[in-house]
This record gives C-alpha cells, structure tokens and sequence, in this order.
C-alpha cells in the first residue's frame, strides 16, 4: 500500500493511503509526496490523485477521534524545529578518500551533499535516505580499505616465510 | 558513538597510530606500509596517495615535506580534526553554528571540487 504525505507548506502530515487521502483538507496545489517520488509534487500533477478532486465537496471537519490527522508515532514525520538534520559523514568519507586510497569516499561526499541539500528543503525522509547511503558508502570503502591491507600482509608474510624457506632449502 | 568503551578504544587506535606514523617512515620502511590499492592496481594516483609519508613528515615537523607528499592530506587534516572533534568529542571550536557550517552542502560541494580537481591535476603534472 503506498503511504502519501501532504504538507500545508509548513508541517508535514501523514502517511496516509489514498483512502484517508480523501478525507484530509487537500486541493490540487497542496504538496504530496511518497516514496516512489524523488520531490513534494502538486496533487494536480499525480494521475492517481484525480478522483480526489472530483468529490463534490470536502467533508466537513468533525471534532472527533474518526479524523486521522497527524501520526506522530511515525519517526519521518516530526515537526520541522525539533527534526535534527541526519549526519552528513563527511568527516568518514574525507577520511577514507584521503586515507584508504579508494574512490568509494568521493560516493560518500556526493551523498553528505545531498543530506544538506535536502534537509534544507524539509524533505527529512530524503535526508536520511542520504544520510544512511553515504554511511554505506563510507563503510565500504573501510572495508575494502582493511581487506586490502590484509591482503597485503598476507603476502608480504608470505614473502618473508617464502623467503625462509628459500633460504633453508 | 555514547558508549565510553568504544570512544577509549578508537583513541587508542590514534595514539597508536600516532606514535607509529611519528616513528617509522613509510618511504623506508615501505613493506611494513600498505601501498595505495588504486596506485598499485591501476597506476594512477588517487586523492590519498602520498598520505602516510605526509603524516610521517608532518608528525615530525615537516610541513614541506609533507605538503609536497600530499597537499590535499595536509590542507584537509584541520578541518578533520576541526569537525571530527565536534562530532565525536561534542567540542565545538567554531561555535555550533560553526559546527553546522563545516557539514554544509557549500562546504562538501567544494572538497568534492578539490579532491576531484586534485585527483585529475596529480595524475597529468604532479
């Protein structure tokens, strides 16, 4: 089931179906989005969103627990002042550019851009998306950093016990 | 980075690699040194070839030498501590507003810049 979000152009609402889509206080200009979506996109512009403007009218608001409104029980949805930005791990990802020779940290920094990017326009999901794809890039790029330097003790050990037994026999 | 066991371990990790970079040079002793894997696999330079005999001048008080080594490594080394240390060590030298500026999309978007430019202008002339 795809989870839409709204937002009033202040908080962000939701997730919600499309079926509770209907019920919330949307027009064709409010800004949605969901997961298959790279930005906040104008219900007008989304096909599946149509019918929803073809109701006759809104219902109106009722006082009472059957509107489902804000679920703050969902992590992606805080409120813009408390919602801290995701770590960008550009420290990681200059650290492994500049240390473990491997061009995975110059993957890291595009992604530490992009958190800043989109945190700056409130797209929270979007800046952890980032955020946790330049940790995955900094990892890698850590581990094949180790794994290499393993490699290459491993044969300069081999080197020197080779060489022993060179000199043995 | 809250539990107060790793945080010890990973600073021993620095001392030590500290003392290490400080008291052998990796151009001599270069078998006890791993090599760059992308110099070695493909010949060309990368952004971080050149760093351990950097660290080793700079740790003895070379800064020529070092920059001619690396310069990337020697120009990035104060912001790393910079940043690092209010990341891990919650210490902020540039005030947090400071702190905030250094994981900026001006400030990644220009190292991604110079380290690219770097990796490009190393490889024909340097």
């Amino acid at each position: 089931m795809k989870q839409y979000y709204f937002s009033d152009g202040q908080e962000r609402f939701g997730p919600f179906s499309l079926e509770e889509l209907r019920s919330q206080p949307i027009s064709k200009d409010t800004l949605i989005w969901h997961e298959e979506l790279d930005d906040w996109t104008k219900a007008g512009e989304l096909a599946e969103l149509t019918p929803l403007f073809e109701l006759p009218t809104m219902p109106p608001p009722v006082n009472g627990p059957n509107i489902p409104s804000v679920t703050p029980s969902n992590p992606n949805v805080l409120d813009s002042s408390t919602e801290e930005k995701p770590k960008t791990w550009l420290v990681e990802s200059i650290l492994v550019t500049v240390l473990c020779c491997l061009p995975f940290g110059v993957a890291a920094i595009i992604n530490a851009a992009k958190v800043d990017s989109r945190y700056a326009v409130g797209d929270y999901v979007g800046a952890k998306k980032s955020s946790d794809e330049a940790k995955k890039w900094t990892i890698i790029g850590l581990i094949s950093g180790l794994v290499f330097m393993i490699i290459y003790f491993g044969y300069v050990f081999f080197i020197a016990v080779g060489g022993i037994d060179d000199f043995d026999f | 980075m809250r539990k107060p066991l790793l945080k010890i371990v990973i600073l021993c990790g620095v001392l030590g690699l500290i003392w290490i970079y400080k008291s052998f040079d990796p151009s001599s002793d270069s078998t006890y040194f791993p090599p760059c894997p992308v110099y070695s696999l493909s010949g060309w330079k990368c952004p971080g070839c050149g760093s351990q005999r950097a660290a080793h001048a700079l740790l003895n008080g070379e800064l020529g030498s070092a920059w001619s080594f690396n310069p990337l490594f020697v120009l990035v080394l104060p912001y790393l501590v910079i940043a690092g240390l209010a990341e891990y060590g919650g210490i902020h030298l540039l005030g947090k507003k400071g702190s905030a500026f250094l994981n900026s999309r001006w400030v990644i978007w220009s190292f991604f810049i110079i380290i690219i430019l770097y990796w490009i202008l190393r490889n024909l002339w340097l």
